[in-house]
């Protein structure tokens, strides 16, 4: 199924909040916390927005 | 008064204190960072963010390229090609990665000049279905089918199409993984030379006042 592909975006996001993340902190443990925290809310982000698509078009 | 002093005093200082960083040579460790992710932050000493930034760097690099492997042979979204038929913008993205990207440097060379790919074709990349490699080794103009070129070249050397056919959305997804790698790498770079971002009183009351 093609939604498999969507899977995908776990690692990309993971790698990019990490990265992020250590542009703004110099401690590893706050690089890890900050960058599962932004991680968190990008994929918040993409399921809500997902609940909205499938709300108003049923997909 | 004396409320004007103290809030102008903490507008200059940083909202959380930060360690003071050592960065050395931060030319070098740009040049270390940009050659292989983290090694400029491992010169400075700075081990546990060097970690991380490897990691994390290479690991969506390796990704991209295993997604890309196949019957086609090895990371084939990862390549350098510069011809009339195949401009490979993506391999700017690709290429700030620094030393992983060589071999697809090597494998352009080594196609270019007729030779057969090696390591199953790993970063290799395809070959135009409108030139064909003559007697003495050059690249001439053939317009061949695709299938007929790839039977009288190497196993590994295949055309875009079949590549993208084989691969699927795979080659995307790989194409997609190793430029965002390359490209968060100059982000990496840009920490080595200039250390963390800190924002100060100053700036977020600054974005205060815009946001109002």
């Amino acid at each position: 199924m093609d939604i498999v592909y969507y899977l995908h975006l776990i690692p990309l996001t993971l790698g990019i909040s990490f990265i992020y993340a250590g542009t703004r902190c110099e401690d590893v443990k706050s690089i890890i916390r900050q960058g599962f925290r932004i991680s968190l809310s990008i994929f918040m982000f993409l399921l809500v927005s997902l609940l909205i698509f499938w709300a108003c078009f049923g997909c | 008064m004396d409320d004007n002093n103290s809030t102008t005093n903490t507008t200059q200082t940083p909202v959380a204190q930060q360690p003071e960083i050592d960065l050395k040579n931060p030319f070098l460790a740009a040049l270390l960072s940009f050659v292989l992710p983290g090694a400029g932050h491992f010169y400075q000493g700075r081990i546990g963010k060097g970690i991380v930034f490897c990691v994390c760097v290479l690991g969506l690099f390796i990704y991209g390229l295993v997604l890309s492997s196949g019957d086609v042979g090895w990371g084939r979204a990862m390549y350098w090609k510069w011809t009339p038929d195949d401009h490979r913008f993506y391999f700017l993205g690709q290429g700030c990665i620094g030393a992983p990207a060589l071999p697809a440097l090597i494998q352009s060379n080594r196609v270019k000049n007729g030779e057969a790919p090696l390591l199953h074709g790993f970063m290799a990349p395809p070959i135009s279905s409108r030139y064909v490699v003559n007697n003495h080794g050059k690249l001439e103009y053939a317009n061949l089918s695709a299938d007929s070129l790839a039977e009288q070249n190497s196993k590994y050397n295949f055309t875009f199409h079949q590549i993208r056919k084989s691969l699927n959305k795979d080659f995307e997804l790989g194409t997609l993984f190793t430029t965002i790698a390359g490209l968060l790498n100059l982000l990496v770079v840009f920490d080595a030379a200039g250390g963390i971002v800190i924002e100060t009183e100053d700036k977020k009351k600054k974005a205060a006042d815009k946001r109002q």
